[in-house]
């Protein structure tokens, strides 16, 4: 895969002479460069995608209240787009009135290095490396169907706005998933997923060797009765149950957001025991969420969203900051060209109580222990999290095997 | 420069490093309308995609571009890909694929048109449940979908698409009640019909909560439908069949799916978003009875997966940008039945279960037709009208023997995904 060269800086430039011309009361242009690979060997089968590279452009523009945007991919029309969105903001059909406060102007370049950049590994390699994985995880599960994925991404990135913001990122991202799984659908799997370079999925046998005490524990698991039952959660599975059953509610743009919604999150309501404390804390560099500025150039900066147990904040855009009177912690975040900014979460963190896992066990006495994550989902008004294995708990006990288990919880149990 | 001269420029570098290549492109133009709580925001925008793939050394070796495309460094990119690709030994079609039927520009709706739409749709929303909060997001506009390959094939065709996306919550007497669906067809539709396919039983937002467990009749709306049918799409896959993953392997002829279901792959049809006269590989499309009356008639496949099986393709290839062909199903079609509305159907089942949405089929294996549902929204049922809504509804079991389960098939089909579905209603359905 090629470098991507300066010719993000002079684009950077022409976008902000761009949005210095525009009449529109506020212009955003967001310019992104993305380079993907995705490698998966799957028993003796290599899989691929890519590389693939993505080059993309959206405009923001407020005009008289309303909102408009226009994107394109590649940098071409750049000031076509300008245009085209300030004129998609007066024919839109709005009724104006939208809250919006220009933000403070942001400047700065951010790229941080990695030990071993992976656009300087060849794709041979990356694909070595999935195969000796593949194979590791063959050999130790005999009897299993063993598959390993590879994906990364570097995103250059480029935020330039009317209030004089001209900010540029470059995230590199690198993954790696490793799976095994015997007839039954006894499947075990590990996941790395950092922002930095190959040295983050280079000598991960140590996964191979828990994937394969896993399944070797779990060869006869059994289902759990169901009902409801005391539950201790590892940390995979608590981060999604904080993602699902907190995160998204916390977005203040979510669709739909009517009042009896609204309540469930807003600040000063109890959501919680004394002990639990959730940041989003979009600093912690070698997380894939993090970024230095957010999607709108607002500069990334950790929030308190629920202290004591109590929600303290929200995640905010610049829009809906501004129509909550709060200051925006770099929560904005796109899906690519052509969708706007929305406010999702960054890098979500528990913070830490006292004791650990045993302590929990024997604090719980009788239930269940849950780890591993196989997904999880949210309509809010209730959520579901999958756990992929988990042991029954007996005083205090890790006790019988279990399979893959669902909770579910209505997101107004607290 | 236009799509096709483009697509030659890149054909023209490919062919001076490999022994074939084809280049594929999209280019997509889309308008927008997203309104919710504030004023509607409108938008629009072109994409222009191009992907490649090469024999190199008997390897397949792929890449793609979105933006500025240079043919040299997709072709650089595409042999390293190479180097490490899976097999390639079969070859390229050379025959142009006719595209009659897909060659005309049927008109698409104004912005004027797509924003009476939107604001009809959160009409219905509140009259059909006071106080119904929607948030909609509307995206229309045509395609520009091409080949060329170093066989001499050339074929380009325009389709239209219109997707709608919406959310619907409202605060019900024990809470909240809140769901999200979506369809895309190649044309919009009247409100009336998007909100019945988006959001069965709305009007029954506020009913009591209740709990099911246990062996139920379940009346399937489409939405959920066409999750269960995701099996249906994995497990007919001719590259699943080759992986020894499928459940449908050795049973060709065999009664499979209840009798009263026939389930078409059906990329011909002209009403559906993802309809294509010729697959990404060029090959013509078909539209084909995957299961008629309950009997597996087959598998599908692409040009590497038929040639491993020694078959011909069946005209099913589909990719991402840069990515490698496979098997895939495009719109697919269940024959409605005698069942008459879902209300008549919900009439008929006396009691059981109504499920209108899915809100997580994560912990489910497509492949083998194992599924683990948990069910967003979903309906108790007695005497034949709904009595209760249903929170935290797990459906488990094989989604083949549900689908084999099927007493009632609707006369009424419903977009969801590019699918056009009734609903169904089975027995015997696990809940728990």
């Amino acid at each position: 895969m090629t470098t991507p060269g300066d010719a993000m800086q002079d684009i950077r430039e022409r976008a902000e002479r761009a949005v210095q011309s525009s009449e529109a009361d506020f212009v955003e242009v967001r310019l992104e460069r993305v380079l993907a690979l995705e490698l998966a060997q799957a028993g003796r089968r290599v899989l691929s995608t890519g590389p693939v590279r993505r080059d993309g452009c959206t405009v923001r523009a407020l005009v008289s209240g309303n909102w408009g945007f226009a994107w394109g991919s590649g940098f071409m029309s750049l000031e076509t787009l300008v245009d085209r969105a300030a004129g998609a903001a007066l024919a839109g059909g709005g009724g104006g009135g939208e809250a919006f406060t220009a933000p403070a102007p942001e400047r700065g370049s951010f790229s941080p290095g990695t030990a071993e950049p992976f656009r300087q590994v060849p794709l041979k390699d990356k694909a070595f490396l999935c195969r000796h994985y593949c194979e590791l995880l063959g050999m130790t599960n005999p009897g299993a169907s063993a598959r390993v994925d590879y994906s990364e991404t570097v995103r250059d990135r480029v935020v330039v706005n009317s209030s004089g913001t001209s900010v540029r990122e470059v995230e590199e991202l690198c993954g790696i998933r490793m799976q095994a799984a015997l007839p039954g659908n006894i499947t075990s799997s590990r996941v790395i997923a950092c922002r930095g370079g190959m040295e983050n999925v280079r000598h991960r046998e140590d996964l191979v060797r828990e994937i394969a005490e896993d399944l070797a524990r779990r060869a006869s698991p059994s289902g759990p009765t169901p009902g409801v039952v005391p539950a201790v959660l590892g940390p995979e599975l608590t981060g999604m149950l904080i993602h699902e059953a907190f995160g998204h509610l916390a977005e203040s743009d979510l669709p739909g957001r009517c009042p009896a919604l609204q309540a469930l999150v807003n600040p000063g309501r109890r959501v919680g025991a004394e002990c639990l404390n959730i940041v989003d804390d979009p600093t912690h560099y070698r997380m894939p969420g993090s970024c230095s500025w957010d999607d709108e150039g607002t500069r990334g900066t950790r929030a308190v969203l629920v202290s004591g147990g109590v929600i303290k904040n929200r995640l905010h855009t610049l829009s809906t900051a501004a129509k909550e009177g709060v200051p925006p912690a770099g929560n904005a975040r796109a899906w690519g060209a052509g969708s706007i900014p929305a406010a999702r979460m960054r890098c979500i963190i528990l913070e830490p109580g006292q004791g650990g896992r045993d302590d929990l066990l024997k604090a719980m006495e009788n239930g269940v222990y849950l780890k591993g994550c196989l997904g999880g989902a949210t309509d809010m008004d209730r959520f579901s999290i999958i756990a992929e294995s988990g042991w029954t708990v007996r005083r205090g006990r890790l006790e019988k095997p279990l399979g893959p288990v669902v909770v579910t919880v209505a997101s107004s149990t607290p | 420069m236009k799509a096709m001269d483009r697509a030659r420029s890149i054909l023209d570098v490919l062919r001076q490093v490999s022994t074939a290549s084809e280049v594929n492109w999209i280019h997509r133009r889309r308008n927008t309308i997203m309104a919710g709580t504030g004023s509607p925001v409108s938008g629009s925008g072109a994409v222009a995609s191009y992907s490649v793939r090469i024999q190199r050394n008997g390897k397949a070796g792929t890449s793609g571009a979105e933006g500025r495309i240079r043919p040299t460094a997709l072709a650089e990119e595409a042999i390293c890909s190479a180097r490490s690709g899976p097999d390639f030994d079969y070859e390229l079609p050379s025959d142009n694929p006719p595209v009659d039927g897909f060659d005309s520009r049927a008109p698409l709706p104004s912005h004027q048109e797509a924003l009476d739409f939107v604001n009809r749709l959160a009409l219905l929303a509140k009259a059909s449940y006071p106080g119904a909060l929607l948030s909609v997001k509307v995206a229309w506009g045509r395609d520009l979908v091409g080949i060329v390959n170093s066989m001499g094939l050339s074929g380009e065709y325009l389709r239209n698409r219109v997707r709608v996306d919406a959310t619907v919550s409202a605060a019900t007497g024990d809470g909240l009640y809140r769901s999200a669906s979506g369809f895309e067809a190649a044309e919009l539709p009247s409100p009336e019909d998007a909100l019945g396919w988006l959001f069965p039983g709305l009007k029954h937002a506020g009913a009591p909560p209740e709990t099911v467990v246990g062996r139920k009749t379940v009346l399937f709306a489409p939405p959920a439908l066409g999750v269960l049918l995701q099996a249906v799409r994995t497990g007919v896959s001719g590259r699943t069949l080759l992986d020894g993953a499928s459940p449908l392997a050795e049973r060709q002829g065999e009664k499979v799916l209840s009798p009263l279901l026939t389930v078409r792959e059906a990329p011909r049809h002209g009403s559906c978003a993802s309809s294509a006269p010729f697959d990404t590989e060029g090959v013509p499309t078909g539209d084909k009875a995957l299961f008629r009356k309950g009997v597996f008639n087959g598998f599908i496949y692409d040009l590497a997966s038929g040639f491993q099986a020694g078959l011909p393709s069946t005209g099913n290839a589909g990719k991402n940008l840069g990515g490698h062909p496979m098997p895939v199903c495009t719109n697919l079609l269940v024959d409605p039945g005698a069942g008459g509305t879902l209300e008549e159907m919900a009439a008929r089942m006396g009691s059981g279960v109504l499920v209108s949405s899915i809100l997580s089929a994560e912990g489910s294996n497509a492949a083998c037709g194992d599924m683990l549902l948990d069910c967003g929204t979903a309906w108790a049922v007695s005497g034949g009208e709904i009595t209760g809504r249903v929170s935290g509804c797990l459906i488990s079991g094989s989604a083949y023997e549900i689908l084999a389960g099927v007493t009632d098939v609707g006369g009424f089909p419903g977009r969801t995904g590019s699918d056009l579905l009734p609903p169904v209603t089975s027995e015997g359905v696990r809940i728990r």
